[in-house]
């Protein structure tokens, strides 16, 4: 029987009776215990293990393996998921620092005596009186003077030399000059062509040799533990060059091609929203190639691509090469419980490196203005990671760090390492309000570890519009609505067909039809309404069929306080959920009448607008305005979100555990390995992460003629 | 033990614009007491030097042959400096520009603290010719001789740190405020302010939205414009607002001190500079401090730190855009709050925004905080 290193006897001695099936999960990027990845690959082992799996790991070279790591660990890989081969600095840091060194000169030169002869040389006699100042002695000009003077002597004799000749000969024997000095340079041409092409060479040279080495690494493994049909090997974390490296293990005959492969991508494909790929596919081309390539060479290999979000999902499917499937993610169910309620300030934590893309820049604005009532009042506390993944970090990131280490500690404290394993659960878990004011271009398909783990846990978010995050939220927030509709007065509804609808600084007919309205464009679609007495809130329902799918609704809200000429503006961006659009506005006091613009949120898209509702409430005290969290819709607007969540920090609290208990039954280690070796699903099936469903609250009132 | 030496490099002449590099100079040469401080100061011909040096450190003006703008000039001006700080081997230096950073190049020693204050931006460097590249790549070879950047905008700070690739270097914000935490005098009462609206600085179209001051849904608002019209078209912009109706004024060119007198008197302070670089994008208004500072709520364009300060503290009006309409509404807006209570609190906001962050003496502390040890 041959065993692995560090293999399970007991596991290997079942193997040898009655041979279970292998969950192979290789990280290429686990170079350590406790980090993000080893977490999540013991997660997932432990998981496929509960399934009647024998569990394989295989990680970076540089793992140290952990004594009570319970299953077979070969450590393969050679370079991460983040590495490259080919260390930038070998090539470019020479260059950089001879480009470094000569600049210097250059400074040095042009700010000195040289430099101003030079930048004067044009000034000729006045120059001579100008000489004190300037510490230029009349030795010192002499001595700089003289060898230009000469140098100016043989170039003047030169061209007067060359005009004894005629015309043609002059032009023939300066061609013959640079001919003679070029063909002399040729046999360097090579290498003068090789150093301006260097950074598109190396970055080739990169691309070959990774690609190369993830396959022979795989190859590598694969030989030695000999997967067979019905295992699984699965690679959590994985880019389509990696992925194209696997063609040789997949091709028929080939040491892997008779297991089941399924490859997880988590990076988006495309940038910016749904309206802007089209102008992106063809840029694709070569990631669209290398499926093709991956799917021909494996031909009769049982190979499955899935994303963790829908909205990743729909972009990786565009490109029309594979079809990929959603996952669920696999949430570690230590954060299923909570730490519980604690004195003192409620904390605000932020986890995970400081990075500009993850929103660390705002922290210090977020703290700047909520400073007088929440901060100085010891009413709230940041508690922020704050270190680099690579140093010397981002200048957003270094500047904002240096603002907070300014606050008094009881205000902010900061957590100057990565954390990894219990101390990250129990950071994470210690929050009362988890921040993810992540950048939601970047993160308007990408699912974020911290708000599922947040999520889990029944932590409150505070999430941008238009991500992924809100995405989330719009479940719970719908279904706060709904209990808030129900329990709350109701003034006055009205119902949009019936009202006067233009288009934003435009006069003519009400451009609704049918109750049906055309979303497109640069302006607004609006409604302007009396605001009823003793209204204190108001909310909008409606449904909007966009052009592109899971695309976002812009409202823009103007209420003229007061009778005032001016009006107040704020803008919300939903998203829609169970195909409708819900949003809770708060009126300012003595509004008497309300504008509504509709439009898409982002991008020219189209949409048709309809079903649309108001419904005017009276409450005293102002309601909370979103559910397991607030959805803020652009930056100047964190801090008030912030501000919300404490001012009802109960409801958002109550909200947050109702989404916890769905939101864990959905994304679980044992819901992924499940999907994983269960055939493929039909694309009408329910998807892992898709919409929670309705509470019964949501759908007594949907029945009652009220939100759905 | 030698007294300690702070020395700066200023790039224009001082006392004419804002204080900022005397008063880092000062505030160094406090924090390191009992240092002394040196500054030296080009010669401006438009800027004759003041009578009496009103501050606490020594002042050099050098004398160029031709304008320290001028090239051959500005060669001649850093030679100079550089062979005053090499004699003077001051243990900090403080230089204030591109313009003046090259002198670092030229030191025969290493000072033990270098600070470089990028009260300019260097997006005016990136994309232009062969003398803006020489320029932006001067600052990126000069990072590694820089120990702390000093930026009044966190912006700009991550833009220009980015461009310079100033990775080294710690990066402090200090906002434009030079007034003192404690002031010479009281704001007016908000009930004994004249009504009106005070435009102060460059008057200029499209720069500082000149145009929308001539429009006829703004001649019935009081506003008193001063300061220099400028621009392509200024004779025929000047025109227009001295023959315009309305109670839109145009009063003309005011030193400073004047205008500093006259501002604490007026009801709003409008500062308007276009969104049509990221220079001006990222803005942080000299006259938007010291609207503050005087306890004149400013109506202002809404670059990212004004919004955040109004916001923060409900001391002024922020356009929601750089649109007329947004401007126009504005206006609107602080026209209807004039004598309520809102207008009244909103003049307390000021004084409470100059007294807690707003002032020279907050704004240094947090760069203090930081700074070394000299001992």
């Amino acid at each position: 029987m041959h065993l692995e290193p560090g293999a399970n006897l007991a596991w290997a001695m079942r193997g040898e009776r009655t041979r279970m099936a292998k969950f192979v999960l290789i990280d290429q990027s686990i170079t350590d215990v406790g980090g993000h990845h080893h977490e999540y690959a013991d997660r997932v082992l432990r998981a496929a293990s509960a399934a009647g799996y024998e569990p394989v790991l295989a990680t970076h070279r540089s793992y140290e393996r952990d004594a009570a790591d319970p299953w077979a660990v070969h450590r393969d890989y050679r370079y991460g998921f983040w590495q490259q081969p080919l260390k930038r600095r070998w090539f470019f840091r020479p260059a950089s620092r001879g480009r470094l060194w000569w600049h210097k000169t250059k400074v040095r030169l042009y700010y000195s005596p040289v430099g101003y002869l030079w930048q004067s040389r044009r000034e000729g006699a006045s120059l001579l009186s100008r000489l004190g100042p300037s510490g230029l002695g009349p030795v010192s000009l002499a001595m700089l003077a003289i060898p230009a003077i000469l140098a100016l002597v043989i170039l003047k004799g030169w061209r007067l030399l060359l005009g004894l000749f005629p015309a043609a000969l002059r032009a023939y024997s300066v061609k013959l000059v640079r001919g003679v000095l070029k063909l002399l340079l040729l046999p360097f041409f090579p290498f003068v062509l090789a150093y301006r092409k260097r950074a598109g060479i190396i970055k080739a040279l990169r691309t070959r040799l990774k690609r190369r080495a993830f396959g022979q690494d795989t190859a590598r493994l694969l030989r030695r533990i000999r997967p067979s049909r019905g295992d699984i090997i699965f690679i959590p974390t994985i880019s389509e060059l990696e992925m194209s490296g696997l063609a040789g293990v997949m091709a028929p005959g080939g040491v892997g091609a008779a297991a089941s492969w399924r490859l997880l991508f988590r990076r988006n494909l495309y940038a910016g929203r749904p309206a802007d790929y089209p102008s992106q596919d063809e840029w694709l081309r070569p990631v669209r190639n290398m499926f093709r390539e991956l799917s021909d060479a494996a031909s009769g290999c049982d190979l499955r691509c899935y994303t963790d979000t829908d909205e990743l999902t729909a972009q990786w499917n565009r490109l029309g090469a594979m079809s990929f499937e959603t996952l669920p993610i696999p949430v570690d169910e230590g954060y299923h419980s909570p730490r519980g309620r604690r004195g003192g300030p409620l904390h605000a934590v932020y986890a995970g490196d400081a990075r500009e893309e993850k929103g660390f820049h705002l922290l210090p604005g977020l703290v700047r203005d909520l400073q007088a009532d929440l901060f100085s009042t010891g009413r709230v506390r940041l508690v922020a990671q704050a270190y680099y993944n690579s140093e010397p970090g981002e200048p957003g990131a270094r500047i904002a760090l240096g603002e907070l280490e300014e606050r008094p500690r009881e205000q902010v404290t900061l957590v100057r390492k990565a954390l990894s394993g219990g101390d990250y659960r129990a950071h994470v878990t210690s929050a009362d309000i988890a921040l993810i004011p992540y950048h939601r271009d970047n993160y308007s398909a990408r699912s974020s570890g911290i708000f599922t783990e947040a999520a889990a846990a029944g932590i409150p978010t505070l999430v941008p519009a238009g991500s992924w995050m809100a995405i989330q939220l719009e479940g719970p927030t719908h279904a706060a609505h709904a209990r808030i509709l129900a329990s709350t007065p109701i003034v006055h509804t009205l119902e949009g067909e019936d009202l006067g609808w233009f288009i934003e600084g435009g006069r003519g007919a009400n451009p609704m039809h049918d109750g049906r309205l055309v979303l497109s464009g640069s302006r607004d679609r609006c409604v302007k309404v009396m605001v009823p007495p003793r209204a204190s809130h108001v909310h909008v329902a409606f449904v909007c069929r966009m052009d592109q799918a899971r695309d976002f609704v812009g409202i823009r809200v103007s209420q003229p306080a007061g009778g005032a000429r001016h009006k107040r503006q704020e803008r919300l961006i939903s998203a829609e959920h169970a195909g409708r659009h819900s949003r809770l506005i708060r009126l300012a006091p003595g509004t008497r009448d309300i504008t509504l613009g509709f439009s898409p949120a982002f991008t020219d898209t189209m949409g048709i607008l309809s079903s649309v509702r108001l419904t005017f409430l009276s409450s005293a005290t102002p309601l909370p305005r979103f559910g397991a969290g607030v959805i803020y819709d652009d930056d100047q607007a964190m801090a008030e979100g912030l501000r919300e969540i404490v001012e009802q920090i109960e409801h958002y609290r109550a909200t947050a555990r109702a989404f916890a208990d769905q939101w864990r039954a959905l994304h679980t280690p044992a819901r992924l390995v499940e999907a994983l070796r269960s055939p493929r699903r039909a694309p009408h099936e329910d998807k892992p992460n898709a919409t929670i469903a309705p509470t019964p609250e949501s759908r007594t009132h949907a029945s009652a003629g009220g939100v759905a | 033990m030698r007294t300690p030496l702070v020395a700066a490099v200023s790039d224009v002449s001082i006392g004419y614009g804002s204080p900022q590099v005397p008063r880092l100079l000062e505030s160094l040469s406090e924090h390191y007491a009992p240092a002394r401080g040196f500054m030296l100061e080009p010669d401006q011909s438009e800027r004759p030097p003041l009578a009496m040096n009103a501050w606490s450190f020594e002042l050099k003006r050098v004398h160029t042959s031709v304008s320290h703008y001028v090239r051959s000039g500005t060669i001649e001006y850093l030679v100079h400096c550089a062979r005053e700080l090499n004699e003077r081997r001051p243990d900090v230096v403080v230089v204030s520009s591109s313009l003046t950073l090259p002198v670092l190049f030229k030191l025969r020693y290493r000072p033990r603290l270098v600070i470089y204050y990028m009260l300019e931006s260097l997006s005016y460097y990136e994309g232009g010719g062969a003398w803006q590249r020489f320029m932006l790549d001067t600052n990126r070879a000069a990072s590694e001789m820089i120990d702390l950047i000093i930026s009044p905008e966190e912006n700009r700070a991550r833009l220009d740190v980015e461009r310079a690739r100033m990775h080294g270097p710690r990066v402090a914000i200090m906002v434009n405020a030079v007034n003192p935490r404690t002031p010479d005098r009281e704001p007016v009462p908000a009930s004994e302010r004249n009504g009106r609206l005070l435009v102060s600085g460059t008057i200029q179209r499209g720069m500082t939205l000149a145009e929308y001051y001539l429009r006829p849904e703004i001649a019935s608002i009081p506003i008193d414009m001063y300061g220099l019209i400028e621009g392509p078209d200024k004779h025929d912009l000047r025109a227009q607002f001295l023959a315009g109706e309305g109670q839109v004024c145009y009063r003309g060119y005011v030193p400073g001190r004047e205008l500093a007198l006259l501002r604490r008197h007026y009801s709003y302070s409008l500062i308007t500079w276009a969104d049509t670089s990221e220079h001006l994008r990222y803005a942080c208004p000299n006259k938007f401090f010291e609207a503050i500072a005087d306890g004149v709520p400013p109506i202002v364009t809404p670059h990212p730190q004004c919004r955040s300060i109004v916001d923060r503290y409900d001391c002024g009006i922020v356009m929601r855009d750089w649109s007329y309409s947004a401007f126009r509404d504005a206006l609107y807006e602080a026209w209807d709050l004039l004598g309520t209570p809102r207008y009244a609190q909103m003049v307390q906001n000021c004084r409470h925004a100059a007294h807690t962050e707003l002032n020279w003496d907050s704004a240094f502390a947090k760069v203090a905080a930081g700074l070394p040890s000299l001992s």
